[in-house]
């Protein structure tokens, strides 16, 4: 098997920061996924189990079952962005359609 | 909160050790095991520390830094890629209990941030808080700080350069020109500025303006690194900044 097709989408935020998303596709099911960028966030650890949450979720259905997973994933955590907004996020998730 | 802080005097660290003794002391404060803890300290190697969450791969050039025995280091904390140059900046550590600092993030910056401006200002240099992260002067990049926090404890770390290599670090960053630009700047050594170019001071007495003014107005004691947070910083060296897993893989 190899590997899936690879997707990049990223943003600059209104502070300054940059934001990218890193999807692996695979039958047409997100295989990997990373968030990454000069940002901060807290709790630190919850950045990548925010991409993870992305796994499993069908390329078609970022901007809807994506973006519900991600929000779920921030909100589990509360989790806080600083230099970079949840809806930077977001809308990486359109970008990467 | 009122408690002791701890001051530890500079030293030359390895870039691993450097790092890692941040993480124990932050360990030992979240266990009770010591107070807040301030530390100045520098390089004994050329090192690039780059983000937590940055893709080594889009911030440095890995070549050119194994070229130069430059060594790659992933920070706990966020924020950007950094070159770490043995004689040419001093770095500093505030390690606390959160209730100490601001419970925002950007005052707590600010706070930390105004610390080093009032050291800067006690040697003629103007220089201005820029949120998020960064000490301007003129409007150039003087310092870059990073904050993380963890089990009740707050790690601010950052330079503040007192001269750039900029041959150095043209060839092992690779800086985000769209965001140069967008601030006017065409290229990295424009967008950073150091202390040597506002003022005659050594580094040595740019050391002890920090140390003055980051100590004002706290009760404060000489200390040391206790034996167990040196092992537990060793073990963490090991364990993380001297891994490739850690520092090359997201």
């Amino acid at each position: 098997m190899g590997r899936g097709a690879l997707m990049r989408a990223s943003r600059r935020s209104a502070s300054g920061k940059e934001v990218a998303l890193t999807l692996e596709e695979k039958d047409g099911l997100v295989a990997k996924a990373a968030l990454s960028g000069d940002f901060f966030a807290y709790p630190e650890e919850a950045v990548a189990s925010l991409a993870r949450s992305l796994i499993g979720i069908p390329m078609m259905a970022l901007s809807t079952e994506g973006k519900e997973a991600v929000r779920a994933s921030a909100e589990e955590v509360d989790l806080l962005f600083v230099g970079i907004t949840l809806e930077d996020v977001l809308a990486l998730l359109e970008d990467a359609k | 909160m009122k408690q002791r802080w701890r001051f530890l005097g500079f030293q030359m660290a390895e870039p691993a050790l450097a790092l890692a003794v941040d993480d124990a002391i932050a360990e030992a404060i979240s266990m009770g095991e010591i107070g807040p803890t301030i530390r100045f300290y520098g390089w004994q190697q050329p090192a690039v520390s780059i983000g937590r969450y940055q893709e080594v791969g889009r911030v440095v050039d890995r070549t050119e830094c194994q070229r130069r025995g430059v060594s790659v280091l992933r920070r706990r904390t966020g924020g950007g890629a950094v070159l770490h140059a043995p004689t040419g900046e001093i770095t500093y550590s505030v390690i606390a209990p959160e209730g100490m600092l601001p419970h925002d993030i950007i005052l707590s910056y600010q706070e930390i941030c105004g610390w080093m401006i009032s050291g800067l200002r006690s040697l003629n240099v103007e220089a201005a808080f820029r949120p998020i992260n960064d000490v301007v002067v003129a409007g150039r990049k003087i310092s870059g700080s990073a904050q993380g926090r963890r089990q009740g404890v707050l790690l601010q770390h950052g330079t503040i350069l007192h001269s750039i290599d900029d041959e150095m670090m043209e060839a092992v960053l690779r800086p985000d020109l769209q965001k140069l630009q967008a601030r006017g700047f065409s290229h990295l050594g424009e967008y950073i500025t150091s202390l040597e170019q506002h003022s005659p001071a050594g580094r040595q007495e740019l050391l002890l303006a920090l140390a003055e003014a980051f100590l004002r107005g706290k009760e404060w004691y000489r200390g040391e690194l206790t034996q167990d947070e040196a092992a537990r910083a060793e073990s963490i060296s090991q364990e993380r900044y001297l891994s490739d897993a850690w520092n090359l893989q997201l």
